[in-house]
């Protein structure tokens, strides 16, 4: 086999390199994604107790949950969001 | 034997050269490529919008749906023909009521198949179904101009196709996670208006003021403050434009300032959550409610201010994040700084919280 044939089949298994690496960036996997939670958060009206807890079906945003136990104030949910859970390292 | 294996080669790349130049040969490969690329993106919006129709039927059904299946179709095929533009004169009013038709004939419809539910119940299964439209409309659309494409080789609008299905595809993917909140009556990132308003106020009561949507009053450092939002914790946007309308009417435009509160949608690269100030009614709506505020603030000359947080578009309609939900604590701040230094002691003043209020009463 001479030099010239010897390019050519390298420059034709350089494209096929090629063409294989395309294809396999425009299909790469997408980012796993990251798992999260919806938290309600309940505070005082008065402003001296919060807690968080899961969300319920049910939840919104000023819905009364009943008594605070440090003054006796009227708990409401005072926000509903998504975060992020943070994985254990 | 090299020389024919050299001879070979060169003669295959000459000819493959030639046919690839002076033919419509590779042309037709991208086509095929493109084709083949295009239809793998479909089967995913497909698969989205299947399953958006299922969980629609799904929902109808627990709600007490006669004919789940009859109902999702007829609403996720429904149409509304926008008003003639050409001829400009009274435009605002004709798109107004086409778009109260549209309301009102949704709601006819759900209440014939469901018989009477409660009107936040009936707001939330309302968007579902608007979410599954959208992602229907979509489908249609990509899958039209793929066959189109297809039908008459028209190289060119399948690879401005092809360059569009990355956004078309996150935009659906960001419908089909909205319904989630929808479903569960969470609020979405949308709702940072509404938020600020219930922050404002508390408890104080809601009074209807207009079709969906209420106003409560409250005193900031001796001014004193009308906070309007759409009625919750249904999702809807309410009418705030006319309830602002009616309200500066009421007072006769004795009113020092209005301002209005949204979401924005941010530029790439810009932080989720940040804060903006500027002026006009910040409210994006087709055009009835905005041009409502303008026009009251104009007659009595009343300074319009606006503040936005801002977003993504997908942010916008999912559930509400932690960094959207802490900003409307910064906004409340901000909406009492303004009305401390811009409105007199003992002045009348307009907030409006815009946006979507589910779950947010």
């Amino acid at each position: 086999m001479d030099a010239f044939t010897m390019i050519q089949l390298i420059a034709i298994v350089l494209l096929a390199i090629l063409l294989v690496f395309s294809i396999f960036m425009t299909e790469r996997k997408k980012k796993p994604e990251i798992p999260k939670r919806t938290i309600t958060v309940i505070r005082c009206d008065n402003g001296d107790y919060e807690t968080k807890r899961d969300f319920r079906q049910g939840d919104f945003i000023g819905k009364v949950e009943g008594k605070c136990p440090k003054c006796g104030g009227i708990l409401r949910v005072h926000s509903i969001y998504v975060e992020e859970i943070q994985s254990a390292k | 034997m090299d020389g024919d294996i050299q001879g070979i080669i060169s003669t295959i790349i000459l000819i493959s050269l030639f046919l690839m130049m002076f033919t419509n040969i590779g042309q037709k490969l991208q086509l095929m490529f493109l084709t083949a690329n295009l239809k793998s993106k479909l089967a995913i919006l497909e698969k989205l919008l299947n399953d958006a129709l299922s969980r629609s039927e799904k929902l109808l059904a627990l709600a007490g749906s006669k004919n789940p299946k009859k109902t999702v179709r007829k609403l996720t095929e429904f149409f509304v023909i926008e008003p003639v533009s050409i001829e400009p004169t009274d435009i605002i009013r004709r798109l107004a009521h086409i778009l109260d038709t549209r309301r009102h004939n949704v709601r006819r419809i759900l209440v014939e198949d469901l018989g009477e539910k409660s009107k936040h119940e009936l707001s939330n299964i309302e968007v579902v179904l608007e979410v599954t439209s959208a992602l229907n409309y979509l489908y249609k659309v990509v899958r039209h101009y793929l066959l189109l494409g297809e039908k008459t080789s028209n190289l060119i609008l399948v690879m401005q196709l092809a360059y569009l299905m990355p956004t078309i595809l996150k935009i659906a993917d960001a419908y089909h996670k909205s319904l989630d909140a929808f479903e569960k009556g969470l609020p979405i990132g949308d709702g940072l208006g509404p938020l600020v308003a219930y922050r404002l106020t508390y408890n104080a009561p809601r009074k209807p003021i207009v079709e969906e949507t209420v106003y409560s009053i409250t005193e900031i450092d001796g001014r004193l403050v009308y906070v309007v939002k759409a009625e919750g914790p249904g999702a809807t946007v309410g009418k705030p434009g006319e309830a602002i309308e009616k309200l500066v009417e009421k007072e006769k435009g004795n009113i020092s300032r209005i301002i209005t509160v949204d979401a924005a949608l941010k530029l790439e690269g810009e932080e989720t959550g940040s804060i903006a100030e500027g002026v006009g009614a910040a409210i994006g709506d087709p055009g009835p409610e905005k041009i409502r505020i303008e026009r009251i603030a104009t007659k009595y000359n009343i300074p319009v201010d606006a503040l936005v947080v801002k977003m993504s578009a997908e942010e916008a309609i999912q559930t509400m994040n932690k960094k959207i939900a802490e900003a409307a604590d910064k906004v409340v701040e901000e909406i009492k700084d303004i009305i401390k230094h811009r409105v007199p002691k003992g002045g009348k003043v307009i907030v409006a919280g815009i946006g979507n209020t589910i779950g947010i009463i």
